[in-house]
């Protein structure tokens, strides 16, 4: 049987047309304005059906009924539909949640960063001989001068800085001692204990004095303020070599082997995906973070790092048996375990160091990870610095045992102090 | 076997109705949990707000894991059990005669056309209408426009061929627009 204009209307809107149909349908609205009235209305009778969001929730004892009425045991609870939220206010549940998703990278970071740790104060306790500088503390002279008194040792042979008023005239010798393929001085070098000092009048017996080799380390001069004033270094300063891996603390660039140091930066990122919504919320300190690190070599760093930042979501749940699409863009509180490796300064680029770091954590919703990248140009005498660079972000987050996404990619800026 | 029965499909759980208590209950408990509120919904859009829909939906769950006892061929879980239903709700307008009540119909007339309607508005008018038109044409309007089934589905709900479910939805959308026409020409 044909069907008529109007028929064939209803049938196109319900999608349920032949599409042989349909250009017949379509002449026909062309010219029959009555017939385009009635589709107008059919699509506004539509959309305002399709806007109906009334929820009808059954009762709740319904389902302890039917199951009494089956013979089978109610359950505990009917599951209801999980719904993600995205922001959490109480501080049992961050934790909660935050162990629940993160311990898998806090473990691994803890591994890794004893692992490191061990590795390299076997390293450096290697080249590093337990010596303190003279020049660095009045107690290792007074020291130097109690081990002196007690052990009898010739005050002529090994200088005094402070009471020996033949410095001046007097030539360095230069002792060495070997002990595991390095070299020491001593000299005008503090010795820390008897054995030392016996070592060092052992050594003050020979005959020549034994000059180090590398003459072409760079050398330095221990100035130090309790040096007596009759001191005068005439000797060859040449003649003092300097070797690198005597790396004292009190000769180390203030931002290049810092001890510790804080960064607080800011990140200007576009998230992937992107709902083009605004935040709702806007705290103080969105979009920037604050860390705090401690030097685990001449080029790395270990440290945790706090922030605050917006994380664009889509996400599906399922609502009375219809699958809704959820948008958001909530600004999330989140705390990770960092690692940075910066390289040498490189000189001919002003000083700036290029870095990486990686950042690894979590928040309420789930774990995180961090990416970054990019230059750092420090400043010695003032112990600040500023950065500049890329970084990736990656959120995950789960919603009815789906998991999702949220990536960003951005840039980021800062400074850090360093102690 | 899967201890998350959330995994299984409608037709697994199905045949798993019958068996031991426990997966019995597991089952039974994950098919109420996708289908109740949407069942419930029917009822409420078809009956009204009633005393008795309650008692039907109950019904309609209890007469479901019966059938799901006997009847071991299955295609479409949510069809039956919304079958089940329909089938309920005819039985209760056989017996009751249902007509509109008074204070509906003259609320209807008392609407001003040339009000500023809203949207809000038009939707209560379409239930009203709704009311005002036979059980099956709105039924099979419930069906297509609310629950969105297809001809063929609501063929195989309402248990009538699909030129008849053509014919219902062209009337029932026929009549709600001659009801409102006043009002949709104001929107």
């Amino acid at each position: 049987m044909e069907n008529t204009p109007a028929e064939m209307l209803h049938l196109y809107i319900d999608g349920e047309l032949n599409i042989m149909d349909e250009q017949p349908l379509f002449a026909e609205l062309n010219i029959n304005e009555e017939l385009r009235s009635e589709m107008r209305d059919l699509l506004s009778i539509r959309r305002s059906v399709q806007n109906d969001s009334e929820a009808f929730a059954p009762p709740v004892e319904s389902a302890s009924f039917i199951f009494s009425k089956v013979g089978l045991n109610p359950p505990v609870s009917i599951p209801p539909p999980e719904v993600l939220q995205p922001i959490a206010t109480t501080g049992t549940t961050f934790f909660s949640n935050l162990f629940r998703y993160v311990w898998a990278p806090i473990l691994a970071t803890v591994v890794s960063i004893i692992g490191t740790s061990i590795i390299l104060t076997n390293y450096y306790n290697n080249k590093i001989e337990q010596v303190k500088s003279a020049a660095t503390s009045k107690t290792s002279f007074d020291k130097f001068t109690e081990t002196k008194e007690n052990s009898n040792i010739n005050k002529e042979i090994i200088p005094r800085i402070t009471e020996n008023k033949n410095i001046s005239n007097h030539q360095p010798k230069v002792v060495t001692f070997n002990r595991k393929n390095t070299v020491k001085h001593i000299g005008f070098e503090t010795v820390s204990n008897d054995k030392e000092v016996e070592n060092a009048q052992e050594s003050l017996k020979v005959d020549n004095p034994i000059f180090e080799r590398n003459l072409s380390k760079t050398p330095f001069i221990i100035v130090n303020k309790n040096y007596n004033s009759a001191f005068n270094p005439s000797f060859n300063l040449n003649q003092i070599p300097f070797d690198n891996s005597l790396n004292s603390k009190f000769l180390r660039n203030k931002s290049d082997e810092s001890s510790y140091s804080i960064y607080l930066r800011g990140i200007y990122a576009k998230s992937y995906p992107n709902t083009d919504l605004n935040t709702a919320s806007n705290p103080l300190f969105t979009n920037m973070s604050l860390g705090a690190y401690i030097s685990g070599g001449r080029h790395l760093q270990f440290g945790l790092e706090i922030g605050q930042e917006a994380f664009s979501q889509i996400f599906y749940n399922m609502e009375n048996g219809i699958k809704w699409q959820y948008k958001q863009n909530p600004v999330i509180f989140w705390g990770a375990f960092g690692a940075l490796v910066r390289t040498d300064k490189i000189a001919y680029l002003g000083g700036v160091q290029p870095f990486g770091q990686l950042l690894i954590g979590g928040n309420q919703l789930g774990p995180l990870g961090k990416l970054i990248t990019g230059i750092q140009l420090n400043s010695p005498e003032i112990g600040v610095g500023l950065l500049l660079g890329l970084e990736g972000s990656m959120l995950f987050y789960t919603n009815q045992s789906t998991w999702y996404t949220s990536r960003k990619l951005g840039f980021t800026f800062g400074t850090s102090f360093n102690f | 076997m899967s201890d998350n029965f959330a995994e299984y499909s409608d037709i697994e759980l199905y045949y798993m109705l019958g068996k031991d208590k426990e997966t019995s209950e597991k089952a039974f408990a994950q098919l109420y949990a996708r289908h109740s509120p949407r069942i419930y919904a029917y009822l409420r859009r078809f009956l009204g707000n009633r005393e008795d829909i309650q008692d039907i939906f109950q019904e309609t769950f209890v007469r479901f894991y019966s059938a799901s006892l006997e009847q071991k061929k299955m295609t479409n879980v949510a069809a039956f059990i919304l079958k089940i239903a329909r089938n309920l709700c005819l039985n209760i307008k056989k017996r009751k005669h249902e007509i509109i009540s008074y204070e509906d119909y003259m609320s209807l007339s008392s609407i001003n056309p040339n009000d500023d309607s809203s949207k809000d508005e038009l939707l209560e008018l379409i239930k009203i209408a709704l009311e005002l038109i036979p059980s099956e044409l709105k039924e099979a309007f419930i069906l297509r426009e609310y629950d969105g089934l297809t001809y063929l589905q609501i063929a195989d709900v309402t248990d009538v061929p699909i030129s008849t479910v053509k014919i219902r939805l062209y009337r029932a959308k026929k009549m709600i627009r001659k009801i409102l026409i006043p009002y949709l020409t104001e929107t």
